[in-house]
């Protein structure tokens, strides 16, 4: 036996029970377990059970009733800590990966009918984890993120989703997972996750992310997936996705050649087009009516400016009646930018809510597309719009020319938001006229002119109600 | 010390308080851990095992010879099993140490199964008496976690 162990036996020898380690216990709840027969030994007191490794006392907890082990939780730190370290920890060879999480998902399903978050650390190959969670609301994530990370290699990837067999029925677990998040599957792993997911039958929303090496996704899904998110996958080259009942596609990453299928009148999209240059060159994109059709009944769209710029400019005559919330990303404030911007509104008569950051890093269309801002037909009047919000800028002026553009072609005031890092939102105000300083006769340049006009001050009431964020930003 | 006859191979376990047991090798072999020192080669023919103690490694010998014998039923093994786990907590304690550190899966299963079942549908109270566990939060701190796992406590035998 191991030594510690046997001194410690030693130290508490002759420990008596003390009710001052209960000190902070129900002395009612003591009086009455004291009254009780326990079937354990009476000569050793000592907590011989917190003192069992991490791996064994995960053992105990997989083998009670879920809600059972849930309760640890409250016996002491020691415990409460292993809840938070939490998963079951298992080791095998990547092929056992099927298994592995077939059965979580089958002890969950079956046993833990409580539905508390469960989690699985998968040791495989040469120090590679797999952590499969499995939260609330019938999610599981399958992250491949954490141990050793494998030499980025290429690789294409075709899933199929909610294929039914009518031949058969399903087993319990394989129409429980509604929500599959699958992050950081790379050359080695993704036949296995292909195979793993093939058997879902009920899959209403899908996340791939971080999926380094892959260049390209196929999606068959033919019924039932109603949400489709692919985010940063930085090799991604194409993406082919041919669902019918999709609701909600968002993707955010390197331009990429994107071919839909199936996929009309969607009420969320995101098409974020981060880390330029990637693809451009090449990119001609024949399918832009089809794209422009997908958007044809959203609500809440994502759109990075550039590819806007590529790929619908200048724009068709449809208007977008039914968007309500647009995140517009762009890499500068430049006046081609805007110009962007503005043409695209124009045909958003139903906007309430306008949300702008300028990200460098963001797409940049190619500079021959940069000066083709013509004004197309009579712009809509916008009297929806009531709050613009505004992240990364960086000088006070763009967001005065701004306000005033959008009184200009819109003739709106809607309010303003500023975020920046680290400290409170601001909000752009108009200085009452006694107050301005500066005699506007006086002042000769435009931007002087408008600095003198609008001060900022702090934004109280943020992220609430039509304050709220859009719903991408989270992704 | 070792010896090996005509018929059957010996192995000699030394454990931590210098006792040294000669077992047939087929029944020390279970051990997986055991199994992986005496094919890599690198224990002699003493096999020292510094983690394991004599009273322990008497009764670890009692369940490996049991299990090594196939003419043994299932149903008798399984009671033999029931029976072998019926002992206090805290020689189950050391017994799931030394299998797990032996790694010998089914008594180490057994065992850990031992112990769930103490612990089944029973109230945090009970497990922390039966187990001598410190209860270390405040009131305010357990309240606070009970009250996030409120739906959890309800219906548990009091026992």
């Amino acid at each position: 036996m191991g030594k510690k162990l046997q001194k410690n036996k030693k130290n508490h020898q002759f420990q008596r029970y003390d009710l001052s380690h209960d000190r902070r216990r129900d002395s009612c709840n003591y009086e009455i377990l004291s009254g009780l027969r326990f079937h354990t030994e009476e000569e050793h007191k000592d907590d011989r059970i917190s003192s069992l490794p991490d791996d064994i006392l995960l053992r105990f907890l997989y083998l009670i009733p879920f809600k059972d082990a849930l309760q640890t939780i409250a016996l002491s730190t020691r415990w409460r800590n292993l809840w938070n370290r939490a998963a079951l920890v298992r080791h095998g060879a990547i092929e056992d990966i099927d298994c592995v999480v077939g059965d979580l998902l089958l002890h969950f399903v079956e046993l833990n009918p409580l539905a508390h978050p469960e989690r699985l650390r998968f040791q495989f190959g040469r120090g590679r984890i797999l952590s499969a969670i499995i939260g609330l609301g019938k999610k599981l994530r399958l992250d491949f993120s954490k141990g050793e990370s494998a030499i980025p290699r290429q690789f294409d990837w075709h899933l199929v989703l909610n294929s039914i067999d009518p031949t058969h029925q399903p087993p319990s677990h394989t129409t429980f997972v509604k929500s599959l998040n699958l992050t950081s599957v790379n050359y080695l792993t993704n036949e296995i996750v292909s195979s793993l997911v093939s058997n879902f039958q009920s899959l209403e929303s899908l996340t791939i992310a971080r999926c380094e090496g892959l260049q390209s996704l196929r999606v068959d899904v033919l019924s039932k997936l109603l949400n489709l998110t692919i985010l940063d996958c930085p090799d991604l080259k194409s993406l082919y996705i041919e669902a019918y009942e999709l609701q909600s596609l968002r993707y955010r990453g390197p331009v990429c050649w994107i071919s839909l299928r199936g996929v009309v009148d969607i009420a969320d999209a995101m098409l974020d087009f981060r880390y330029s240059p990637g693809y451009n060159q090449y990119y001609s994109y024949k399918h832009s009516d089809s794209l422009i059709k997908l958007l044809g009944d959203v609500e809440t769209l994502t759109l990075s400016g550039g590819i806007f710029k590529t790929l619908m400019h200048p724009l068709p005559s449809r208007r977008f009646y039914r968007l309500k919330d647009l995140w517009w990303i762009d890499s500068s404030m430049e006046e081609y930018n805007i110009d962007s911007l503005f043409t695209f509104i124009t045909a958003c008569p139903s906007l309430e809510r306008l949300f702008i950051t300028i990200d460098p890093t963001s797409y940049r269309s190619p500079s021959s597309l940069s000066k083709c801002y013509n004004k197309v037909g009579k712009p809509a009047r916008l009297r929806h719009l009531k709050v613009v919000k505004l992240e990364g800028f960086t000088k006070d002026e763009d967001v005065i020319l701004l306000k005033e553009l959008l009184l200009e072609a819109f003739n709106v005031e809607p309010r303003i938001i500023v975020a920046t890092d680290g400290s409170y939102s601001r909000t752009i105000i108009k200085i009452p006229k006694h107050q301005r300083k500066n005699n506007l006769k006086m002042v000769e340049s435009k931007s002087q002119r408008w600095k003198s006009l609008y001060k900022f001050v702090e934004e109280l009431e943020d992220n609430i109600g039509l304050y709220s964020k859009h719903a991408h930003f989270d992704l | 010390m070792a010896t090996t006859t005509t018929e059957t191979k010996m192995l000699t376990l030394c454990t931590s308080d210098k006792q040294q047991f000669q077992i047939e090798e087929t029944i020390a072999l279970q051990a997986v851990t055991i199994r992986n020192m005496v094919e890599d080669e690198c224990a002699s023919n003493v096999i020292p095992l510094p983690n394991v103690n004599s009273k322990i490694m008497i009764q670890i010998i009692e369940y490996l010879k049991k299990h090594v014998d196939s003419s043994v039923s299932k149903e008798d093994m399984e009671k033999f099993d029931s029976a072998f786990v019926e002992k206090k907590l805290s020689e189950i304690f050391d017994i799931i140490l030394a299998a797990n550190y032996l790694n010998i899966k089914n008594l180490l299963d057994i065992c850990c199964q031992r112990v769930a079942d103490v612990m089944k549908n029973k109230s945090p109270e009970w497990v922390r008496r039966t187990f001598n566990i410190v209860n270390d939060f405040t009131a305010e701190e357990e309240a606070k976690i009970r009250k996030e796992h409120e739906w959890a406590f309800e219906g548990v035998d009091e026992d």
